[in-house]
């Protein structure tokens, strides 16, 4: 038996956040829907990367779930909907608030249909609060989220955290609120409503820099690559690359001075504690390392380094990690054999679950592919189907 | 009510990764008991902030836990951690691994005293292979992972994202297998083992440099601000300040423009031309935005559909309504610290009210308590005491 079995997802939204987190729970055993607009589908079904014109991109993020196409905002769309909605135990919406309940078909409206539901919501902002309605995007909610504060070199222009760090926060507690509620319907009997926004999410992982300001006024702004905590810890460039390396604790200072040969900077008196080191991480102890590390290899470095345990590695790109033999030892991608695109690597689900693994990747519904089934099973006739596709409805 | 009222966690973890992921089954009502070992605290008591003598980094992630200390590699501390797990359900850790194993802790012997415990833990870099006895940091897992080198300006070095997501998403992949677990659990009855590690968590954020790398041989790398698919989307210098704007479509562009009084040019009609001139356009705009405050020009598309923000920092923040209302703000009076604010819990369920607003504990603050609620006298426990197991 799967861990999700016995749970049934309809799925309203489109492109990456939901999707992902569908994701999840559809390699755990959730069955699940993607409603989509007649004829164009979620745009994410021409997103790159592309192989035989199909989006690789798409079949990953949607692999094993069914489609039907609806249009929701005609009348007749809507009646279906509210004959299909039944057969689910959760919704997922990524339209701006008040949308839905515009329609007629917010949680309130969907309750009385079945009162047991789970409407999961996700926006920029949230469905609360008075920036509720201001108009979003990825890199303007990351500007209201400090997290892009936090990010960059000391006084130059902050950064994004890229690709989509924001959205996959985002889809993690998206999927991990939907299993709450299931849990909770299991428990209790009953529905709820989940509100996840994008801004909320980014602005949970933003670490220490709340209680810094406010017990000492410290403002945790982009400070480059080193760690305002402990030090150093930090990014260096060697005379062929950078390394990143991390020490925040008292013996890690001490292996790393040796594993490098810095007796000197392990002698000194203003580096003999954390507190010290990290005070005058930026304008004294940082220049010394950084005079002395660009002189040696990277490769060089982190080797000593993990010899002696100090969290340690060269800066790598995207090919060299993928090529790594740990991602491959660890399975942190996969081959999958696609019926629609051929061979393909994937990268694979970020944990593990003993008892009740993913299930292997599968492809994407064609656009549609189930509506027919789906309608059937609640109750529509051929010919009543046939006029909805000649409505362009379904 | 919390969904996870009634609901016991051994907590083993540290430092950060673990203690998010903890400190989320806690706000919704997990009794968390957190096993600080009497030979390594938790590291983060070390870290700053200070105030009064108390981590602020510490207090930031363990609200409303329980500390117990204890010499887990003592015959009578791994007794004590053994009918601690008897009465629990989930046990939690982030040690590098095979730690728990080492202790003779793992899941093979808790899984014969409690067929049902969930176990979860974190480790740096994966089980296999020979990086898999190394501690990890978030540094050092960005470096690696590709995320450093996909995060900056093209022309410059490869920047760490500020706050350690190495940790917290990490944190949050093993709350997701935790709940998903639990479900099971809910269903079945049965527990099992859920592993994540913090390089894997970080790689499979890059689903979209990986996918097009594995499959097609294109390399992505950092590209700063700019975005690929509209112009103009990018974060601006503004007189006090920065701004972020995304100008999706024509409709937004000709508003926009208006709205800054930039003359019509044909090559910036369509949002192809916007892209390909990207960087003259970058100059018109901060231009004009260099004499104007980041507030102004936030609030002067506040009667439009363009996205603009101010790039807002932690002092702003705190004092956020929007954040406020949300919750997302909370205030905790720490008894050593005084009253502070703390990030709160972006899991919003109407039926699911987290409970955010408790300190964390003092080292080992409730270790009487709870070998009380397992049993131990007064007597044992000093005896415990002197013998150094807690």
């Amino acid at each position: 038996m799967k861990a999700l079995n016995d749970i049934k997802i309809l799925d309203l939204s489109e492109k990456l956040t939901v999707n992902l987190a569908t994701m999840y729970l559809s390699s755990f055993g959730a069955e699940v829907t993607k409603l989509e607009k007649p004829q164009e589908g979620d745009a994410a079904r021409l997103w790159q990367p592309l192989k035989n014109n199909k989006s690789i991109y798409f079949n990953f993020l949607n692999g094993g779930k069914k489609s039907i196409t609806l249009d929701i905002t005609t009348p007749e769309g809507k009646e279906i909907f509210k004959k299909i909605v039944p057969l689910y135990d959760v919704l997922c919406v990524s339209y701006k608030p008040g949308i839905m309940d515009s329609m007629g078909l917010g949680y309130e409206d969907l309750k009385k249909i079945k009162s047991d539901i789970i409407y999961a919501s996700y926006t920029y902002f949230g469905e609360s609060g008075p920036l509720k309605n201001k108009p979003g995007s990825s890199i303007v909610v990351q500007a209201k989220s400090v997290a892009m504060d936090m990010t960059g070199v000391i006084n130059e222009e902050p950064v994004q955290a890229a690709p989509s760090i924001a959205e996959h926060y985002a889809a993690g507690y998206f999927a991990t609120g939907i299993v709450m509620a299931v849990a909770d319907k299991k428990k209790r009997g009953i529905g709820q409503k989940l509100d996840i926004s994008l801004q909320d999410s980014m602005f949970s992982c933003i670490e220490a820099a709340p209680v810094a300001y406010m017990t000492i006024g410290e403002v945790h702004t982009r400070k480059g690559n080193f760690d305002p905590s402990c030090a150093p810890y930090d990014t260096f460039e060697t005379c062929d690359g950078y390394v990143a390396v991390g020490c925040a604790t008292q013996p890690q200072w001490e292996k790393f001075c040796d594993a490098l040969g810095f007796e000197d900077l392990k002698n000194d008196d203003r580096f003999v504690d954390n507190e010290g080191r990290r005070t005058e991480c930026l304008h004294v102890l940082r220049p010394l390392l950084a005079e002395k590390i660009i002189k040696l290899k990277k490769n060089y470095v982190e080797k000593k380094c993990c010899a002696l345990g100090i969290p340690c590695s060269r800066v790598m790109n995207i090919q060299e990690i993928t090529d790594m033999p740990n991602t491959h030892e660890n399975g942190f991608t996969t081959k999958f054999m696609s019926e629609k695109l051929g061979d393909l690597i994937y990268p694979t689900i970020p944990f593990e679950l003993s008892k009740t693994p993913a299930d292997s990747f599968k492809d994407a519904p064609k656009l549609g592919e189930n509506t027919k089934e789906i309608l059937e099973h609640a109750g529509f006739n051929t010919d009543t189907l046939k006029k909805l596709i000649d409505e362009n409805i379904i | 009510m919390g969904l996870f009222d009634g609901v016991k966690v051994v907590d083993f973890t540290h430092a950060y990764a673990g203690p998010f992921c903890s400190l989320n089954l806690g706000d919704f009502g997990a009794d968390v008991i957190k096993i600080e070992r009497v030979d390594g605290v938790d590291q983060a008591r070390a870290w700053g902030p200070f105030k009064n003598g108390r981590s602020g980094y510490y207090a930031s992630f363990n609200s409303g836990k329980k500390s117990i200390t204890l010499n887990i590699a003592s015959k009578e501390g791994k007794k004590i951690v053994f009918d601690l797990v008897k009465e629990a359900d989930i046990v939690c850790s982030n040690f590098k691994a095979g730690t728990l194993e080492k202790y003779g802790i793992g899941y093979d012997d808790m899984k014969v005293l409690k067929p049902d415990i969930i176990y979860a833990t974190i480790s740096g870099f994966g089980s296999k292979g020979e990086l898999s006895k190394l501690a990890a940091y978030d540094n050092v897992v960005q470096s690696m992972s590709g995320i450093m080198d996909l995060n900056g300006f093209p022309d410059k070095c490869h920047t760490k994202i500020g706050p350690a997501v190495g940790d917290s998403y990490s944190g949050l992949m093993l709350l997701l297998s935790i709940v998903i677990a639990y479900y099971y659990r809910l269903m079945t009855g049965e527990g099992q083992k859920v592993d994540v590690t913090m390089l894997g968590s970080l790689f499979s954020m890059l689903e979209y440099p990986i996918l097009e790398y594995a499959n097609k041989g294109k390399i992505y790398s950092r590209i700063g601000n700019k975005s690929l698919y509209c112009a103009p989307c990018d974060v601006y210098k503004t007189k006090d300040n920065f701004v972020a704007v995304t100008v999706k479509n024509n409709d937004m562009w000709d508003t926009f423009a208006t709205k800054l009084g930039i003359e019509k040019n044909d090559k910036f009609s369509t949002n192809e031309g916007r892209l390909k001139y990207n960087n003259e356009l970058k100059k018109i705009i901060e231009s004009k935005f260099s004499s104007m405050f980041a507030d102004d020009i936030e609030n002067m598309f506040n009667d439009t559909d363009i996205p603009a923000a101010k790039v807002m920092g932690i002092a702003e923040a705190l004092e956020d309504e929007h954040l406020s209302a949300r919750d997302m703000v909370v205030e905790v009076k720490d008894p050593i610290m005084g009253p502070v604010k703390l990030v709160g819990n972006p899991i919003k369920l109407s039926e699911n009210k987290p409970v955010l607003n408790r300190p964390s504990p003092k080292l080992g603050g409730n270790t009487d308590e709870i070998l009380k609620g397992i049993g131990f006298n007064n007597e044992q426990i000093e005896t415990l005491r002197k013998k150094g197991v807690i």
